[in-house]
């Protein structure tokens, strides 16, 4: 079957894979604060509706109406703790948490709950509840508003951490999310949201757990994350020119991690740097760095080096912030510093 | 870090030594370079310089006792290192396990070194891994080391901070392979003529040149060539016009061949800047003669019945060279180049005959011939040259020579001369095992053990 394709935003991408999954699915429902917008106040208009802060989710309660499309009140412990139960039910919700940062309010319905209520029912209960959120500085949106806290939600079990980087990889691994039985978080990066790419149209599925190498190369393996995929990309591009050959690996899901592709990587460069711009202690990066060096101890031919963003809060000020993001000036810094 | 003595490899044949006497004893003090242990192979004599400063701490082969080579001999502790029995012990079994390991990945099918090579021709000093400095090597490095039998303490890093890498690992390993692997035929292109030559050895053994004589070819080196891949990088070459070289019609005088030899040298590349030459009757003055010109690039000159050296020449000789390439010619001008009628063997004569019937090897014969000993006597003669000659110099010659007379040996008045009984102008063929003891003796002075 031939597939058009055809360029969307990554916003677009997310948008069309919950519209197609609540069309083919009439148990997706879509729920979180102002995801409708002023489309569930009786005096405003239904094609007024915000759809969201950045207007992702705009158009969806005019298709599938107020029963399926859900404003809720700003109490994510609420609305979060509703989800998780509707989802252990029979529905299958879309909740989104509007920034990452407010998972705290929320944590125990999550993590306490959701995550394990499979295992605490002896596998005769599941969660089927997909959280959409959003991550990642740039935006000068300050600290409360521009983390990435992925790694803690990959720390625990019983969630899985979904990080698509392009607007292909965000319309397939949703779809994934939405029909996977059990907790998926998905992580939006806010700077990618006007990005435009190639996506499939119809159905797109990518499967969870599996790796996208981004770029392919001989001399050294990046590991990247979101975002950090195209500072990898540019700074490859500044690689190249000095001869040296740099392999991306986009993991785009953390938790299942495709452990086998980023080995085989390793394997074939003999060095890794992971990109990532989520705080560096007990993080996806440094989970990476201790799987290459018990499974591929033998292939490494220098030291693992990590880019990350530093053991601080996103800053305010917008210099320090942008030099709070691994930027492909540094990737390329600690690559030809690795090279020797 | 303590040093392991090994049993050095001296020739390609030496598969075992004898410690004749230790010139040192346990407790004594050495310092690098001195005479430490003199040892015999089938071949030579040799005394052993220490390669380190440090105490000789444990003898392992006791005078009168052999041992095989590369296997340790002794045990040198570092200044200021106290090295306990069991310490000693566990450093000569951590050697011996890496030896082991080594020679199991040599006889490995898929090991970089052909199965059945030789031993590492060089390594006869380690620096031991396990009491003391641990060496800084990538976990990649030091499994391919391990695959590959390659001992990561004679590698040199170039990764970051000097770590030894991947690459650094498949450098030494084609060095190695090269250094230990049997001699090469190749050719080269200089100035647009292919020249044939034969290259063997360590590849960081001092290099030595090999030049032939009149009507020769580097196949008159074939019975020591061998003696001396061992333990130097050694080249021998078919000289323009000569052997299986090409043959153009050019300029043939001593000073042109001497400069087509730098040219030569320039091309086989910088390992070969400065280089010890052996040259033979006619070589022997292109060596002079390249020495006169280059004197910053020659490290030692040896001179085997040489030209340059007088006036004097066999007119006959030149005559039979100068004729027809027919065997009977052939088998009278070699009967004039040794003292034994028996070494004119019939298979030479031919060999001879089928090179000196290539096209333009006649004329490159006659052109040489004529622009060296035109007029049946030498015109080159480097006497005055070598009066002010300083680097180390050995004359070797046959007492019997009739192509050259003996007496040409002392008129140079300088340098180290031998002359061999019962050979003639070929003592380098006729009495072989003697002469490549003497040249080894005089290349090897001074020469770091590799």
């Amino acid at each position: 079957m031939a597939v058009a394709i055809r360029q969307l935003t990554y916003g677009q991408a997310i948008y069309e894979a919950i519209r197609l999954e609540m069309r083919r699915d009439p148990r997706v429902i879509l729920m979180g604060e102002d995801v409708a917008g002023g489309a569930t106040i009786d005096h405003l208009a239904d094609d007024e509706a915000w759809g969201g802060v950045l207007g992702v989710t705009k158009g969806l309660v005019q298709e599938f109406g107020r029963n399926r499309v859900l404003d809720t009140p700003i109490t994510e412990a609420g609305f979060i703790g509703a989800a998780v139960g509707a989802a252990t039910t029979g529905l299958r919700p879309i909740a989104e948490l509007m920034f990452v940062d407010f998972f705290g309010v929320c944590w125990d319905m999550i993590f306490d709950q959701g995550a394990k209520l499979r295992y605490m029912f002896g596998g005769k209960a599941s969660c089927p509840l997909v959280i959409r959120t959003m991550i990642g500085a740039g935006m000068g949106a300050a600290g409360q508003h521009s983390g990435c806290h992925y790694s803690v939600f990959t720390h625990m079990p019983g969630i899985k951490t979904v990080v698509p980087s392009t607007p292909a990889d965000a319309k397939g691994l949703l779809t994934a999310a939405i029909r996977d039985d059990d907790l998926v978080v998905v992580f939006e990066n806010k700077m990618l949201y006007a990005m435009s790419g190639e996506v499939p149209e119809g159905e797109h599925v990518i499967p969870l757990g599996k790796a996208d190498i981004k770029r392919e190369g001989d001399d050294v393996t990046i590991v990247a994350i979101s975002r950090m995929v195209h500072q990898a990309l540019a700074a490859a591009e500044t690689l190249e020119a000095n001869g040296i050959s740099a392999e991306i690996v986009d993991p785009r899901t953390l938790s299942p991690l495709d452990e086998e592709t980023i080995l085989s990587s390793v394997a074939k460069t003999h060095r890794l740097v992971i990109v990532d711009e989520d705080n560096p202690r007990c993080s996806a990066a440094t989970d990476i760095a201790a799987l290459v060096a018990d499974k591929a101890f033998t292939e490494l031919d220098a030291p693992v080096k990590l880019v990350t963003a530093p053991h601080t809060p996103v800053p305010f000020s917008p210099p320090l912030e942008q030099f709070y993001i691994p930027s492909p000036e540094r990737i390329v810094a600690t690559i030809l510093q690795l090279m020797g | 870090m303590a040093t392991i003595l090994s049993m050095p490899k001296w020739g390609l044949s030496m598969k075992t030594g004898l410690v004749v006497e230790w010139l040192k004893h346990v407790g004594d003090g050495v310092q690098e370079g001195d005479p430490i242990v003199e040892i015999e192979s089938e071949k030579a004599t040799n005394e052993v310089d220490s390669p380190t400063t440090g105490t000789l701490r444990y003898i392992v082969v006791n005078d009168g006792e052999s041992a095989a080579v590369s296997e340790p001999i002794a045990v040198i502790s570092a200044p200021g290192e106290e090295l306990s029995d069991e310490q000693v012990d566990a450093l000569l079994r951590e050697d011996a396990d890496q030896r082991r390991k080594k020679a199991e990945a040599l006889l490995r099918p898929h090991a970089a070194t052909p199965a059945g090579a030789a031993p590492s021709a060089g390594a006869s000093v380690r620096a031991a891994t396990g009491a003391g400095s641990r060496i800084n090597a990538s976990p990649a490095a030091r499994r391919l080391a391990q695959e590959l039998g390659v001992d990561l303490s004679t590698v040199t890093g170039t990764g970051p901070g000097g770590m030894i890498g991947r690459e650094d690992v498949q450098r030494a390993a084609a060095a190695e392979q090269e250094a230990t692997s049997e001699a090469e035929e190749k050719t080269l292109a200089v100035d647009g003529v292919n020249i044939h030559y034969l290259v063997a050895g360590p590849l960081r053994a001092p290099h030595v040149m090999f030049v032939h004589g009149l009507g020769g070819s580097l196949s008159t080196w074939s019975l020591n060539l061998p003696a001396f891949a061992g333990q130097f990088r050694i080249c021998a070459l078919d000289m323009v016009g000569a052997g299986a070289s090409d043959k153009p019609a050019t300029d043939y005088s001593i000073a042109a061949q001497a400069e087509f030899l730098a040219r030569f040298l320039d091309a086989l590349g910088p390992d070969w800047r400065s280089v010890s030459l052996v040259g033979h009757s006619l070589g022997g003055a292109v060596a002079l003669a390249f020495a006169q010109r280059y004197p910053e690039r020659v490290e030692r000159l040896a001179l085997v019945d040489s030209a340059g050296l007088g006036s004097d020449i066999d007119a006959t000789v030149l005559d039979l060279m100068r004729s027809e390439p027919k065997p009977e010619h052939i088998r009278a001008e070699l009967t004039l180049f040794f003292a034994h009628p028996g070494m004119v063997q019939e298979v030479l004569v031919e060999q001879i005959r089928q090179q000196r019937s290539q096209p333009g090897a006649r004329a490159a014969l006659l052109a040489t011939s004529e622009a060296a000993f035109g007029g049946g006597r030498q015109h080159d003669d480097f006497r005055e040259m070598l009066a002010g000659w300083t680097k180390p110099l050995l004359i070797v010659w046959g007492d019997a020579d009739a192509v050259i007379p003996v007496a040409h040996a002392r008129a140079a008045n300088r340098g180290r001369v031998e002359v061999l009984a019962g050979c003639g102008h070929c003592p380098h063929i006729e009495r072989a095992d003697a002469f490549n003891q003497v040249m080894l003796s005089f290349l090897g002075e001074g020469a770091p053990l590799i």
